[in-house]
């Protein structure tokens, strides 16, 4: 039993808070927990990202650092990256054309990548080393399936274990994500963005969200956020597909605020795609503004080789290298490889 | 939707508006508020499984947001505002009577301590137990007491007994 004294705090208290309305924002809180989940499993041994027949990664050298094509066109012209682009080859086509690229590094190297065969297997085996500044390296492997399903072991003799148990741990969402990947590549882009944006999710996108997709050229949105890290998941989990690789450039070609790096590393010619503001989810965002993040791929395949993030102009707090195999669920269930 | 996402959905639905008003007695700020209460939900969805299984739920998020409170406080190391000049809302006179004046309370209670400030908030408003209320705080019964206590003595010259009606 209270006190008076304990009483009226309790009535004054309640009194201060009364009709106060709140309605939190479900979506957002879904895409921050996943924004938190994604760069904890980069760091602590979850996602990974592939990379076909890539040694390890010694050096960058960067030569310039620029906005990407789709984006300075959008800048100069003031319309719409993806109009840009839907100017020179139609966004429904079968398939992009050669002279549709021409001047736009990412939309040029996914009509390269679209083009090539299909690899064998049907699983990309990823070997994946993270570098915490100051720390030992840590090694894990991951596993991606085609169809979307995600094993992860942290002994490269755990895998067949995690295959036989079914322990899945892609929730769906790399399905989607890989979904909405192939479609960009000869669907509408706004469409695909749409889907990526809202991959993480099975209801359908909302409104708001819906409606940022005819504005993404103007930067600042949250679309931007979505489309961003949902495509590098997609990059993640289908870096074994071209056709996945292929839709996840044009895709980040849409997003003004992502810079593009030309360099080399170990003599092969790469870009360095480094997130803006947007794209990290604002100032007030989950990175923060002094976070940033980058991805680098290998400019003829598109291949991810590298990620680093950390404090923006400092050096990576995080690196993340990748070397991956295909391979055959079946064989890794049986422990052949 | 899987059922997981529609238990988490119904989870925060029934807990908004309760982590809402805690947070803002923690804070002082409805928009603030907002935030904490995001940012809580947020970390509770990433360990939605342990949360179901939590032996004491209530305690269990009360403690994530009191966390995300202290966090804040940590890399800020004030509040956001002033009860005095960003609240103009609570400047009136109480209609309870019970109180001199909504302004001065919050004022108060913002002076106190986070950790007076927090038991106070956790014990009447939600109306936790000492023992509750300890598990919270993650300290014994009897810091819960004395923290208590200090409270209400900084807070009582705020408070007014009843008024009779002529």
């Amino acid at each position: 039993m209270n006190s008076p004294a304990e009483q009226r705090v309790g009535a004054a208290f309640r009194d201060l808070v009364a009709d106060q309305p709140f309605t939190p924002d479900v979506s957002a809180i879904e895409q921050r927990a996943r924004q938190a989940r994604r760069r904890r499993r980069m760091v602590q041994g979850g996602i990974g990202a592939g990379v076909v027949a890539v040694g390890a990664v010694t050096a960058v050298v960067v030569a310039s650092s620029v906005p990407s094509a789709p984006a300075r066109q959008a800048q100069a012209s003031g319309s719409h990256p993806a109009t840009v682009r839907a100017s020179a080859s139609p966004r429904a086509s079968a398939s992009p054309s050669a002279s549709a690229a021409t001047g736009q590094p990412l939309v040029q190297l996914a009509v390269r990548v679209a083009a090539e065969p299909q690899p064998k297997g049907n699983a990309t085996l990823v070997e994946r080393e993270t570098t915490l500044a100051g720390q030992a390296t840590v090694k894990v492997w991951d596993l991606y399936t085609d169809d979307g399903r995600y094993f992860f072991s942290r002994t490269e003799s755990g895998l067949p274990t995690q295959v036989q148990e079914d322990n899945n741990q892609g929730d769906g969402i790399f399905a989607r994500e890989i979904a909405a990947a192939t479609y960009a590549v000869t669907g509408n882009l706004d469409t695909a963005a749409l889907k990526m944006a809202w991959a993480a999710n099975t209801s359908a996108p909302p409104a708001w969200l819906t409606a940022q997709v005819k504005n993404i050229s103007a930067g600042g949105l949250q679309i931007d956020n979505y489309v961003w890290e949902n495509s590098e998941d997609a990059l993640t989990a289908g870096a074994g597909d071209p056709q996945v690789r292929a839709g996840v450039l044009r895709l980040v070609s849409m997003l003004p605020g992502v810079t593009i790096t030309h360099g080399t590393v170990d003599g092969q010619p790469t870009l360095t795609l480094t997130a803006g503001a947007a794209e990290l989810g604002g100032p007030g965002g989950a990175g923060g503004s002094s976070y940033q993040e980058a991805t680098t791929i290998n400019a003829q395949t598109g291949i991810p080789l590298k990620f680093t993030g950390g404090p923006a102009g400092g050096p990576a707090a995080t690196t993340v290298t990748w070397k991956l195999t295909r391979v055959n669920l079946a064989d890794i269930a049986a422990g052949k490889f | 939707m899987s059922r997981s996402e529609e238990e988490y959905r119904t989870f925060v639905g029934s807990r908004a508006a309760s982590l809402h008003r805690t947070a803002y007695l923690l804070c002082g700020d409805w928009h603030l508020a907002d935030d904490l209460v995001q940012e809580t939900f947020v970390h509770i969805l990433r360990h939605w499984r342990r949360v179901q299984q939590a032996d004491n739920q209530n305690a269990y998020v009360n403690r994530i947001l009191i966390n995300e409170f202290k966090r804040h406080w940590r890399r800020y190391g004030r509040l956001p505002v002033h009860a005095d000049t960003d609240h103009p809302e609570v400047a009136v006179p109480d209609v309870s009577d019970e109180v001199a004046n909504r302004a001065d309370l919050l004022r108060a209670l913002l002076t106190l301590p986070a950790r007076q400030r927090a038991t106070v908030v956790l014990r009447y408003l939600e109306g936790m137990s000492e023992r509750e209320t300890a598990a919270v705080m993650r300290c014994s019964q009897g810091t819960v007491k004395s923290q208590t206590a200090r409270a209400l003595n900084t807070l009582g010259g705020c408070l007014k007994p009843k008024e009779s009606p002529l």
